[in-house]
C-alpha cells in the first residue's frame, strides 16, 4: 500500500469505510482515545512553525503488514497473529486470542486495539442491520487490528477462480481504505510485482516508511515532497534528517 | 495405609507427567476460550445472496452517487459510484456512514409521535397515523375556518427547487399563508447574488473541474464545502494536473495547510483582500477589457436617464481599497496582495471561489458580491473553468395552484418578517419578528429537514421565540434538535427508502437532476413526505384538495421530469464525463415517457454539458448584463432598507458586536456534520481527543494568546459571549490566529440518542449575530467572548 500524504485531506472516509467494512463496535463514548476501536487510524501532525507558518497533515496509518520479525507475530504467545508468506498479510484469529495484549506492547505502530466489551449493537436498535457476514463480530477479550481487508482477497480469488484464471488482475483486489478515499490517496497492489503501480511509486525519492530503521520492513509506504512531513516519519537525532533534493529538470 | 513421603513424590510427578500425556487440560482450555468468547449476544450477521444496487446520496446535497452492496435485503455497505458524474468515484464520511443512519432506530421517528415531557426534552409518545393526521387536519380546518390561515407558517429546508419543497410552497398557497419560511445558508446567498448580479433566480455553479488556478476565499474545500465527496475527489485530481488553489483563511484548517498557498487573514475581511486585489488588476489593467465593456454595467462611471453622473465601481475601487489601506484592514503585507493579483493574472483558467467553512453558515451579500466581483472583471462568467450562472434545472412546472376565497383572504396579510428578494422569508428574521411582537403571529409551525435549533447562529433566539408558537409539527425522520420542540411529529421516510431526488448538486458547474427510486423498503412506520402533505391537502377540502389533484408523491415527480426530457440533456452516462465542455451527448431518451422514466431511474442522474455557444452569456437583468451597480437593489432600497449609493455597490463592511476580548470563530470539520443531517456514530470515532473528550468540547488557541491569559493545554474554561455562556477546555494550536479562538460546530446535541446527545456544547447557540439588510442572514463573525479559568 502506498498512500500519498500530499493528496490526503485529513477527511476521514478511510476510517468509517473501514470500521463499515469490518463490523467494528462502537461505543456510546468514542472520544476516549484508549478505549476506541480504530483498525485504520488518522494522526494529525502539526508543522512545528509559529503562526502563520504552521501547517496540518494527517498519516492514515492501517496496520504496516511488517515484513520482517513481524513483531506482534513473535511475540504473540497463543499463534493468534500469524505472518502469511503467500501474500505477507498478518492476520488475527479471534477464536485463539487469549486477551494478554502482548503483542500490543510489541507493535510499534499501536495498530492493535483490544476489545474491552463485546461488540456493541444493542438489540432492538436495528444497528444489527448493517453488519456484513464476511467479517465475524469480535467480542470481549481479544485484540482485534487492519488485515488489509483479507476477505476481499478471499473474494477476488473466488471470482477469478470461478473464471478458471490463478492471477488476480491490478486492482481487482484493493481494501475498503484505498476503494474509499475519495481524493485517490492510497493505491494498493503487490509491491513484488514491476507492473503493479504501487512498485514504481515506491521507487520515487519521496517515499518513506514509518519507523523505517525499526527493521520491520513494512509494507505500508507513505509518499510526501514535505521535508517535515517526511521527518515526522521517524526519530531523528538533531541534523541526522537529510531533506530529497529535487532533481534537477 | 499412609502415605509416605516417597509416595507422595511418585503421585505428583506422575501427575504432571500424565497431565501432559493426556488431552484433557488442553481440551478444557480449549473449551474455555469457546465458552468465553461465544456470548450470545454478539451477534452474528445472517448469510445471504451478495447484490449491489446503485443510487445516489441525500445526506446534503452534493448529489453523489452511491453503490450499496446489500446481503439479502439488507444493507452493509456504502461504497462510492466511479461512473456518476458529480463526484467520480469520491464520497464523504458522513455518507459512507450513512447505513448506521438508516438503521439506528434511537436516531429516528420510528412512527408518527406526539409530545409528552415538556419541549425540548425529546420526550415522545408512540401514535397512530390516523391519529397524528387527526390532529394535525383539525388543528388546520380550526384556523381556516375561523378564516385565521395566515397562523400557519412553515420553515423549509429541503433542497431548493425540489419536487418536495415545491409541495411545501404549494401546500401554503393553497392553505393561504403568505409565511414561507427558509434559513438563509451560503446557498441562499449564492442565489441572491445570482439574482443581483446576473439577474437569475437559480443557483450558482462552480467549474471547478476545468479551472487550473483556485483562489478560495474561505471556503472549506476540505472541509465539506459544495459536495464533498465532488470536491474532495477534485482535490487529488488538481494535484495530479497540478491546478494551484490558495486558501484565503485565518486558521491552519485542512484547506489552508494542504492548499499550495494560504494567506492568513484577519477573520471577515476577506472581502476587502477580493477589492484589494480588483483595484490592483485594474490599476494595472489586467483586467478583461472585452467582457467588463461588453457585459458589465457599472464598472466605470456613468450617467443614469436622469442625465446624472453616477460613480462606478472602478471610482469605487481607486478611493476605498488601496493596497495600504487593504493591508490595514486584513493584517496581511502589501505584497501578498500583489502576488495574487499576479497570479491571477498569469492563470490560463481562474477561478474565484467563497464560502466559511461547510456554507452552512452564511457571508453577507455585500462581500459575497465583492469576492465575485473579481470574477466579473476577470471575464471568468460562462466560460469552462469559471462561475457558472445557469445551472437550475428546466423542471416542468405545476398547474398554478387554486386558490378558494379563503386562501385568498389569507394570502392579503404580510408574511412575518417580511418577504426576501428570493420569495421566503429569513428564519432569522422571522424569529425576531415573532420575540418582538406581543401579540401571537403564529399559530401552528410545520419544519420540513431543517435543525435550526442545532445550526442556526443566535439559536437562544429561536429558542425563545419557538415559546410563543403554540404548535410545532415536524416532518424530519431523525430526532433532530428542533423536533425536539415539536408537539406532532409526523415522520418522514429517511434517504434510500424514499424516492429521492436533487435539482441541481450544491455547486456543479453544469446542469443535472439527480433521482433514485427507493432502495429499500421503509423499515419503520414511516411516510413519504410528499405523500402525507397531498393526504392532508385531500382532508382538507377546497383549495387545497382542488391544488393536490395528485395520486401520490411519484406522479408529481413524473409531471415536473417531463420538462427535462424535453431539454436537450441526457439521461445516459457516456464515456466523456458530463463536465467537458462541448460534448455531444447521445440523451438517451426514447421518447416514450414510461421508459424514459425508467432509464432516468437506472441511470440516476440527467444532465445537459456545457457548451460554447454562448447563452451562458445573456444575463437577464435590468441592463441586461452583468451588475456591479445593482439596478435590483436599488429598486428595492426602501423596503431593505439600504443607505447610500455605496450599498448598490459590492463592497467590504466590518461587523463588531462592539465588546472587548478574543472574537470567536466556529470552524467545521468534513468528518462532523453540523447540519440537518445527524453524524452517525462511526464519525466519533474520527475525532481527534483534542477537540472532544468525553462530553468536553475544546477550542484552539494560540500558545501565544494563552500564554498572555495564563491558559494551559486542557484547561476547564468559561466563554462568554453577548448572548450567553458555555464551558470548554483549552487546546494549543499553532495553527490559530493569535487573539482568536476556533471552536468546532455540530456538537451540544439535545436530540438523537447516546452517541451524540449531550457531548459538547453548541457553538451557534451563544453565536452573536447581525442581520444582513438584503438576504436577512445572521452574520456571525463579529462575536467576541471572555475567557475565565474555572
Amino acid at each position: 500500500m502506498v498512500i500519498d500524504l500530499d493528496k490526503c485531506t485529513g477527511c476521514g472516509t478511510c476510517m468509517v469505510a473501514c470500521a463499515h467494512e469490518n463490523n467494528l463496535s462502537v461505543r456510546p463514548d468514542e472520544s476516549d482515545i484508549q478505549r476506541k476501536l480504530t483498525w485504520m487510524r488518522l494522526y494529525k501532525i502539526t508543522k512545528d512553525e509559529p503562526y502563520p507558518k504552521t501547517e496540518v497533515s494527517y498519516f492514515p496509518r492501517p496496520c504496516m503488514q511488517c515484513d520482517h520479525h513481524t513483531p506482534c507475530v513473535s511475540v504473540c504467545p497463543a499463534t493468534a497473529t500469524d505472518y502469511d508468506i503467500n501474500t505477507g498479510i498478518v492476520s488475527q484469529i479471534y477464536t485463539r486470542c487469549i486477551g494478554c495484549r502482548y503483542c500490543m506492547a510489541a507493535c510499534p505502530y499501536h495498530a492493535r486495539v483490544f476489545n474491552w466489551w463485546d461488540g456493541y449493537f444493542p438489540r432492538g436498535k436495528g444497528l444489527e442491520n448493517y453488519l456484513s457476514p464476511e467479517v465475524s463480530v469480535r467480542m470481549r477479550g481479544v485484540v482485534e487490528k487492519c488485515t488489509f481487508c483479507h476477505h476481499r482477497l478471499m473474494r477476488a480469488k473466488s471470482k477469478a477462480y470461478a473464471e478458471g484464471r490463478r492471477e488476480l488482475e491490478e486492482g481487482e483486489y484493493v481494501t475498503a481504505c484505498t476503494e474509499a478515499c475519495p481524493a485517490k490517496a492510497i493505491t494498493f497492489g503487490d509491491l513484488n510485482n514491476p507492473e503493479h503501480k504501487v512498485h514504481q511509486l515506491i521507487k520515487s525519492p519521496y517515499a518513506f516508511r514509518l519507523l523505517e530503521r525499526l527493521g520491520t520492513e513494512p509494507k505500508v509506504y507513505y509518499l510526501s515532497k514535505k521535508d517535515w512531513v517526511r521527518k515526522m516519519g521517524d526519530n531523528y537525532l538533531p541534523g541526522e534528517f537529510k531533506p530529497v533534493t529535487p532533481p534537477k529538470a | 495405609m499412609g502415605i509416605n513421603r516417597r509416595e507422595f513424590i511418585k503421585l505428583v510427578v506422575g501427575g504432571v507427567a500424565g497431565i501432559h500425556v493426556t488431552p484433557l487440560p488442553w481440551k478444557l482450555t480449549d473449551d474455555i476460550a469457546i465458552w468465553t468468547q461465544n456470548w450470545p449476544w454478539v451477534p452474528v450477521p445472517e448469510r445471504g445472496e451478495f447484490k449491489e444496487a446503485k443510487s445516489i446520496c441525500t445526506l446534503c446535497e452534493g448529489g453523489c452517487g452511491i453503490r450499496l452492496r446489500l446481503v439479502d435485503k439488507r444493507g452493509v455497505k456504502i461504497e462510492s459510484r466511479e461512473d456518476f458524474p458529480v463526484n467520480h468515484g469520491g464520497i464523504c464520511p458522513l455518507g459512507m456512514g450513512g447505513l448506521q443512519l438508516l438503521y439506528n432506530k434511537d436516531m429516528r421517528f420510528t412512527t408518527p409521535m406526539k409530545r409528552v415531557g415538556p419541549r425540548g426534552e425529546g420526550q415522545f409518545m408512540d401514535i397512530s397515523w390516523d391519529e397524528a393526521l387527526d390532529t394535525l387536519i383539525q388543528r388546520l380546518k380550526g384556523l381556516r375556518d375561523e378564516n385565521k390561515s395566515h397562523l400557519l407558517a412553515a420553515l423549509d429546508g429541503l433542497p431548493w427547487d425540489s419536487t418536495e419543497s415545491v409541495l411545501v410552497k404549494r401546500f401554503l398557497t393553497a392553505f393561504g399563508s403568505p409565511n414561507y419560511v427558509r434559513v438563509v445558508d451560503q446557498e441562499s446567498v449564492d442565489r441572491t447574488v445570482n439574482l443581483i448580479m446576473h439577474g437569475i433566480n437559480g443557483p450558482m455553479g462552480f467549474d471547478l473541474e476545468n479551472a487550473d488556478y483556485v483562489l478560495s476565499f474561505g471556503a472549506g474545500l476540505l472541509e465539506g464545502w459544495g459536495g464533498s465527496g465532488r470536491i474532495l475527489n477534485l482535490w487529488g485530481q488538481w494535484k495530479t494536473k497540478k491546478a494551484k488553489v490558495v486558501q484565503v483563511e485565518s486558521r491552519a484548517s485542512n484547506t489552508a495547510s494542504k492548499a499550495d498557498r494560504w494567506i492568513a487573514i484577519r477573520p471577515g475581511t476577506e472581502a476587502a483582500l477580493a477589492l484589494g486585489i480588483a483595484r490592483e488588476l485594474v490599476e494595472r489593467g489586467r483586467y478583461n477589457v472585452d467582457f467588463t465593456n461588453e457585459h458589465v454595467f457599472g464598472f466605470g462611471d456613468f450617467v443614469d436617464q436622469e442625465g446624472r453622473t453616477h460613480k462606478g465601481f472602478r471610482s469605487l475601487l481607486m478611493e476605498a481599497y488601496k493596497p495600504e489601506k487593504v493591508s490595514q484592514i486584513t493584517g496581511l503585507q502589501v505584497g501578498d496582495i500583489k502576488s495574487i493579483a499576479s497570479e491571477l493574472e498569469a492563470a490560463k483558467a481562474p477561478i474565484i471561489i467563497w464560502g466559511r467553512g461547510k456554507g452552512e453558515l452564511p457571508m453577507g451579500v455585500h462581500e459575497t458580491m465583492a469576492i465575485h466581483s473579481l470574477n466579473v472583471i476577470l471575464g471568468r462568467i460562462g466560460r469552462p473553468g469559471g462561475i457558472m450562472v445557469k445551472t437550475g434545472v428546466p423542471l416542468s412546472d405545476l398547474p398554478p395552484p387554486v386558490l378558494d376565497e379563503r386562501a385568498s383572504v389569507g394570502l392579503k396579510n404580510a408574511p412575518i418578517g417580511g418577504k426576501g428578494l428570493l420569495g421566503c422569508t429569513s428564519l432569522y428574521r422571522f424569529a425576531k419578528a415573532l420575540l418582538e411582537s406581543k401579540e401571537p403571529l403564529v399559530d401552528t409551525l410545520m419544519i420540513f429537514r431543517s435543525d435550526p435549533i442545532q445550526s442556526m447562529p443566535s439559536s437562544i433566539l429561536l429558542e425563545k421565540a419557538l415559546k410563543k408558537v403554540p404548535f410545532i409539527v415536524s416532518f424530519s425522520p431523525f430526532r433532530d434538535d428542533t423536533s425536539c420542540y415539536a408537539d406532532l411529529v409526523l415522520p418522514d421516510h429517511a434517504y434510500l427508502e424514499k424516492l429521492q431526488e436533487l435539482p441541481a448538486p450544491k455547486g456543479l458547474g453544469y446542469s443535472a437532476y439527480c433521482i433514485s427510486a427507493p432502495v429499500f423498503p421503509a423499515i419503520y412506520k414511516t411516510k413519504a413526505l410528499g405523500d402525507t402533505l397531498i393526504q392532508v391537502a385531500h382532508r382538507l377540502g377546497g383549495g387545497p384538495k382542488e391544488s393536490f389533484a395528485f395520486k401520490g408523491y411519484e406522479d408529481v415527480v413524473k409531471v415536473r421530469v417531463k420538462g427535462l426530457f424535453e431539454a436537450k440533456g441526457s439521461i445516459k452516462l457516456g464515456k466523456e464525463p458530463a463536465w467537458k465542455w462541448g460534448i455531444n451527448v447521445d440523451s438517451g431518451l426514447s421518447g416514450d415517457e414510461k421508459k424514459d422514466w425508467e432509464g432516468l431511474l437506472k441511470s440516476n442522474i440527467w444532465y445537459m454539458p456545457n457548451n460554447t455557444n454562448g447563452e451562458h452569456l445573456i444575463f437577464p437583468t435590468e441592463s441586461k448584463k452583468v451588475e456591479l451597480f445593482s439596478l435590483l437593489l436599488k429598486r428595492n432600497r426602501e423596503p431593505l432598507k439600504l443607505k447610500g449609493e455605496e450599498d448598490l455597490f459590492p463592497q467590504y463592511k466590518p461587523l463588531e458586536d462592539g465588546k472587548e476580548g478574543l472574537l470567536l470563530i466556529p470552524y467545521e470539520m468534513a468528518n462532523w456534520s453540523s447540519g440537518w443531517t445527524p453524524n452517525p456514530p462511526y464519525l466519533t470515532k474520527t475525532i481527534f481527543d483534542n477537540i472532544l473528550l468525553k462530553q468536553d468540547l475544546f477550542f484552539e488557541i494560540n500558545p501565544r494568546t494563552a500564554k498572555e491569559l495564563g491558559l494551559k493545554e486542557n484547561d476547564y474554561v468559561e466563554v462568554n459571549t453577548k448572548l450567553g455562556q458555555i464551558r470548554m477546555r483549552v487546546h494549543l494550536f499553532e495553527g490559530a490566529m493569535p487573539g482568536v479562538i476556533y471552536a468546532p460546530l455540530g456538537f451540544g446535541h439535545i436530540g438523537y440518542d447516546e452517541f451524540i446527545k449531550g457531548k459538547g456544547v453548541n457553538i451557534s447557540k451563544v453565536l452573536w449575530s447581525q442581520e444582513d439588510l438584503v438576504s436577512g442572514a445572521p452574520l456571525w463573525w463579529g462575536t467576541k467572548v471572555k475567557i475565565t479559568r474555572v
